[in-house]
């Protein structure tokens, strides 16, 4: 602060001096005026002084509460990376990776704030925006778990109520989740509404994930858990004392450069000459003091994604708590932060351990025969892969930060067979997949990577690239390719056509699968996580371009009155992708009754769509007919409690 | 007219200069004056050159206009010239002192001396233009 009213006094005085040398009357009178006008800019100086200082120390208050970002380890942010790299710092920032999380304000924040009351559980939370803050005034939960861990369970509404600042957020391109501090460190606990963005709805938290809602919703700490794959080089660092209290540092908030590039204190330091930087920019070496997942080989460059993009165990829990990854960009993850394959390591003693404390972690991840399930998991399915195992693919075969749009950054001309096809080039496409060319049947992807993973309310490719098996359906329950774009057919039908066409091996099935629809089974009988896909595929496109529209909208309005919020949004949605249902309403976390009613008005809207286009008992479509068996398989529901684990 | 001539010329220097030591912390990336972060920085300094370059020239014109009008009101004369040196030190002078300390994309409290600068500089303007006119 003294230096810079130190400036402004010599430049000021350095100006005035000409003017108080001028001679004669009426120079004094202009030098008076302007005296004054001095005068008024002091004034104006110091009042912005005040301001700019009150200004400071608040938001120093504020930040001592949030993450910090600096941290050791030769990290120095994104900051440093324009100067040099404009290209690649402007695609990054426009990315999704960027915006993961951070702090809370009004350019980051694109929820609505201003007077909204929310209600869970019979608690109130009202939300608030003061000037370029984000407030809640809610219950005050740290008493409430206070008393439940004395054994006294507090009723709605008797909750002391307190005011907390929004902190910081997570997401910003479906959703956006919230944190608020906790009351020592930098602790940051999850709010428990979060903000879907297309929707332009706070909804709670459990309705945005596939959880079952019997299960007690858990209490989300950011410090621990978000900040492994949500930020760049993340240090938890709990006091040894009290591990409640942490003191977290990240590199930076979000995901940014080095977290792929790794730390970038070294190649700075290398490339300050301008004379060395001209030299290698005419020369073909490699910066050996920054890493390019690009020039990587494949396992090592893949491996830079799969630090976050993957299920991971860590062996050395303390050091990581105090220390973060010890990973680093071009090293073998496998040393420091091994993924898990349960298929692979079913038997191993840390795998054993961790069942023992918690029975569903490999279900909530993974299917049976070991393929990831959720989203955001995407090297797991890679490292299964054939592709990869015997061959060269990595992520950026096909996905690529600095030339591809934000939505999936699928690389420039990957959003087609051409990405296959550079090593399959013998492939004749149409032959070999016995669909019309450029019918959605000859998109590699939809055989080879259908939307078998769940998350973000929405299906997703699977990463494993794999063939439809029937068999593998009939054993683990994971809709195959093809009945998820024929959704009217059959197993039977499908693993018929796998026969004929492939020489797959017949596969037994029960009356059921020979009877019905897979799709139509999956959606009354199965668990939440396949009538979760099944909703899915029932709005997408290609699905209905194939099996027909007008017999899905029963489904759907059954599947409003799903126990799970996550699959009566997913239904809704589809639903909504029928033109007779464009402008349904429905709210998705409402109570039983709504939902009913709902389910009613479904049909009520269904039973006047005239020429069905499916009059086949495969698909129960004359709904009055065949009302008992409809009942009878919703009896047979697969009710498991689920928790995808995203 | 010798003392805007001899102004203009120095100060065209120093802020040529000073376009030069810009300049080099491009080619040596330095941190502070580059980095996303200290953006306004950037920016305040660029504008403290461009004025002060520009600033110096036009004392150079000032110099010549001078000489061209011998008959100008030598108040009017006066007034001018001594507004022009103020301006030419509190407007890119505000510039630079309003980058030194920066307040994120807030300039500094030198950044108020600017206004006071442009007064001063739009009297020196309009004084002379009268006198050109005349």
């Amino acid at each position: 602060m003294k230096i810079e009213w130190l400036l402004f006094a010599v430049v000021l005085i350095a100006a005035l001096i000409p003017i108080f040398r001028g001679k004669g009357r009426s120079w004094r009178f202009t030098g008076l005026i302007l005296l004054g006008s001095v005068v008024v800019t002091i004034a104006a100086a110091a009042a912005l002084q005040k301001q700019l200082t009150r200004r400071s120390q608040l938001r120093e208050q504020v930040m001592k509460t949030l993450p910090r970002e600096g941290r050791p380890g030769g990290f120095v942010s994104s900051d440093s990376c324009q100067a040099c790299h404009p290209r690649e710092y402007h695609t990054w920032h426009r990315s999704y990776h960027r915006t993961m999380t951070q702090y809370a304000a009004p350019e980051s924040v694109k929820a609505k704030f201003d007077n909204v009351t929310l209600e869970y559980h019979g608690e109130k939370y009202r939300l608030e925006k003061r000037r370029d803050e984000f407030w809640a005034d809610m219950p005050d939960m740290d008493w409430k778990h206070a008393q439940m861990a004395r054994g006294r369970l507090v009723p709605a509404g008797e909750t002391p109520r307190v005011s907390k600042r929004i902190g910081m957020l997570t997401g910003s391109h479906h959703m956006q989740a919230f944190w608020y501090s906790g009351p020592s460190g930098n602790i940051q606990i999850g709010f428990p509404f979060v903000y879907l963005l297309a929707d332009q709805k706070w909804v709670p938290r459990n309705d945005s994930f596939l959880m079952d809602p019997a299960l007690p919703a858990p209490v989300q700490i950011w410090n621990n858990n978000c900040v492994q794959c949500h930020t760049t080089a993340g240090q938890p660092r709990p006091q040894r004392a009290n591990k409640t209290v942490m003191d977290t540092h990240v590199a930076e908030i979000g995901i940014s450069c080095e977290a792929c590039h790794g730390p970038a204190n070294a190649h700075i330091a290398e490339n300050r000459n301008p004379l060395d930087r001209f030299r290698f920019h005419h020369s073909a070496g490699v910066d050996k003091k920054i890493i390019n997942p690009a020039r990587l080989d494949h396992r090592r460059s893949s491996q830079v994604c799969g630090q976050c993009h993957g299920v991971k165990w860590i062996p050395a829990q303390e050091r990581w708590q105090e220390e973060g990854f010890s990973f680093r960009p071009g090293a073998d993850l496998d040393q420091s932060t091994p993924i898990l394959r349960p298929v692979k390591h079913a038997e191993e003693l840390f795998v054993k351990e961790t069942l023992k404390r918690d029975p569903t972690f490999l279900s909530d991840r993974f299917w049976s025969d070991g393929m990831v399930r959720v989203s955001g998991r995407e090297f797991n399915g890679l490292t299964e892969s054939p592709c990869f195992q015997r061959g060269t693919l990595s992520c950026v075969s096909c996905h690529s930060m600095h030339d591809s749009a934000p939505d999936d950054q699928l690389a420039r001309h990957k959003e087609s067979n051409a990405a296959c096809v550079e090593c399959h080039k013998s492939i004749r496409v149409a032959e070999h997949t016995h669909h019309a060319a450029n019918s959605s049947g000859s998109l590699c992807y939809n055989c080879h990577m259908p939307h078998t993973t769940y998350g973000l309310l929405k299906a997703i490719r699977s990463h494993q690239i794999d063939s439809p098996s029937v068999e593998t359906s009939s054993k683990t329950g994971r809709p195959n390719a093809c009945n998820l774009c024929h959704l009217d057919k059959t197993l039977e039908w499908t693993s018929a056509h796998l026969t004929k066409w492939y020489g797959a091996k017949p596969v037994e099935l029960s009356a059921e699968d020979k009877a019905h629809s897979a799709a139509a089974l999956l959606a009354l009988k199965g668990d939440a996580g396949q009538r979760a896909l099944i909703a899915w595929h029932m709005g997408w496109k290609p699905a209905q371009e194939i099996s027909g529209r007008k017999w899905l909208a029963p489904y759907l309005g059954q599947l409003l009155e799903d126990p799970y919020g996550t699959v009566r949004y997913v239904a809704l949605r589809s639903l909504k992708s029928l033109p007779e249902f464009r402008r349904f309403e429905f709210d998705y976390i409402s109570g039983p009754d709504e939902r009913r009613r709902a389910h009613e008005d479904t049909l009520k809207i269904w039973r006047d769509i005239k020429d069905l286009d499916r009059t086949a008992a495969e698909v129960f479509v004359d709904f009055e007919g065949t009302r008992n068996e409809w009942v009878k398989l919703l009896e047979q529901r697969n009710n498991r409690s689920m928790y995808l684990q995203e | 007219m010798r003392r805007h001539l001899k102004f203009g010329w120095w100060s065209l220097l120093f802020f040529l200069t000073l376009g030069i030591v810009l300049e080099a912390l491009h080619a040596l990336k330095v941190g502070w004056y580059l980095n996303v972060s200290t953006a306004t920085r950037r920016l305040l300094w660029t504008l403290a050159h461009a004025h002060g370059t520009l600033l110096a020239l036009v004392h150079i014109a000032f110099g010549l206009t001078i000489a061209a009008l011998p008959s100008w009101n030598a108040r009017a004369r006066n007034t001018a010239s001594t507004s022009l040196v103020a301006a030419s030190i509190l407007l890119p002078g505000g510039f630079f002192a309003g980058g030194i300390v920066i307040y994120a994309g807030d300039p500094g409290l030198g950044i108020l001396l600017v206004p006071l600068g442009a007064v001063l500089l739009f009297t020196a303007v309009l004084l002379t233009a009268r006198g050109a006119s005349r």
